[in-house]
């Protein structure tokens, strides 16, 4: 008798649910990132962030030179192109002090990241560091405090309550991800770092990538 | 993954999820937030799932997750517009559009573990697996939601 009741109100809950559709405008959306299907990153991609910035910065000097000699007001700054996890990007480089940084919109990801250089005294580069936007978040709610990344869930509310402060790493597109929470007040802060290996043979690797050198230019026409 | 069965994935999935973050949100404007956050989780992932309940529940979880987000945020989200909120389906007979009615005045908690109770058919080991929960919440929230559909529809559900 149990088991028919159940089956009669499962009948009815899913005739009903049944006539709740997506709307077509949602289906048109989910099905025409396009952006994000041309951007796509390899699945075995490198992280090559390091090489191409490099690359880009050597030959932005150059096309700040001839602009110079032109007279021309100087830009504000210039388009390099960067290759992240097998995606080419032209950004502008922009200067700070004595270090160049830029930041990137890896669509594919949907992390914003942020690679900075520095110069040294004899004109040599030096990759100083490669900073990713998380796309990782706290939860709250009834369910606890949780730290969601994608498909990854780690329940934090036990450890947060006995202790204030929980760290711990997990893997997630092929990075291990570190994060640290910790209560401040009633509420939890974050921070989750993702360790990029293999920077230094990417950065090493520079001379191999030879394909950037054609790409410098200007962001704005200079004034006449 | 490839677009083609990226679009193969979204053909079978994507009403599935759409009910499952419309039953684990306010509205259809934040569950369609829900929709297309899940489905980029898809794309970024790249490569293909190895079955197809693999998939499905994959993707369930995300959008599960992403729920919970949403609760978070919502919180100081004070501006829900108007046709957000009147963006309801039309159902075929009063009696669906009362369950619906009725489900939809379940608390935010009770609703996903009924939707994929009754509608996709998991048990409640799974849907504990799913839900991250104990499978005693998940019937103590089981049962909390019958009776209140119960009180609400009175005979017809039983």
């Amino acid at each position: 008798m149990e088991m028919n009741t159940e089956n009669q109100n499962r009948a009815f809950f899913q005739d009903t649910f049944c006539e709740v559709h997506a709307s077509k405008s949602l289906s048109e959306r989910v099905k025409n990132m396009e952006k994000l299907k041309k951007k796509k990153p390899a699945a075995t991609a490198k992280w090559l962030a390091a090489a191409a910035t490099m690359a880009v910065v050597l030959l932005a000097g150059s096309n700040g030179i001839t602009y110079a000699m032109t007279g021309s007001t100087w830009v504000e700054g210039m388009l390099y192109r960067l290759r992240l996890k097998d995606v080419t990007y032209e950004v502008p480089l922009q200067q700070e002090e004595t270090s160049y940084y830029s930041e990137v919109i890896n669509e594919a990801d949907g992390d914003a990241t942020r690679v900075r250089i520095s110069t040294g005294g004899d004109g040599s580069l030096k990759l100083v560091d490669i900073m990713t936007e998380q796309s990782a978040h706290l939860s709250v709610s009834e369910e606890g405090i949780w730290l969601l990344d994608g498909e990854v869930d780690i329940d934090l509310t036990a450890a947060l309550e006995e202790n204030g402060e929980v760290a711990g790493s997990y893997e997630r597109n092929g990075y291990t991800k570190e994060y640290r929470v910790w209560m401040k007040g009633e509420f939890p802060e974050f921070q989750v770092v993702t360790l990029y290996e293999g920077m230094d043979d990417a950065w090493n690797d520079f001379d191999k990538e030879t394909d950037w050198k054609e790409s410098a230019m200007p962001t704005t026409i200079p004034e006449q | 993954m490839n677009t083609e069965e990226y679009e193969r994935y979204v053909a079978q999935y994507l009403d599935c999820i759409y009910r499952v973050a419309f039953s684990g949100c306010r509205n259809s404007a934040d569950a369609e937030d829900v929709v297309q956050n899940t489905f980029l989780h898809l794309w970024k992932r790249g490569e293909a799932f190895a079955d197809e309940e693999y998939a499905r529940k994959w993707l369930i979880r995300v959008a599960v997750n992403e729920c919970h987000s949403l609760w978070r945020t919502s919180w100081m989200r004070r501006t829900v517009y108007l046709e957000e909120l009147s963006a309801e389906p039309v159902f075929s007979t009063p009696e669906k559009s009362e369950l619906y009615d009725a489900v939809r005045k379940l608390p935010v908690r009770y609703r996903q573990v009924v939707y994929l109770y009754y509608f996709e058919e998991y048990s409640v080991k799974e849907v504990a697996a799913l839900m991250r929960l104990s499978e005693t919440a998940v019937q103590t929230r089981l049962q909390r939601a019958r009776q209140k559909l119960k009180e609400a529809l009175k005979e017809a559900w039983k």
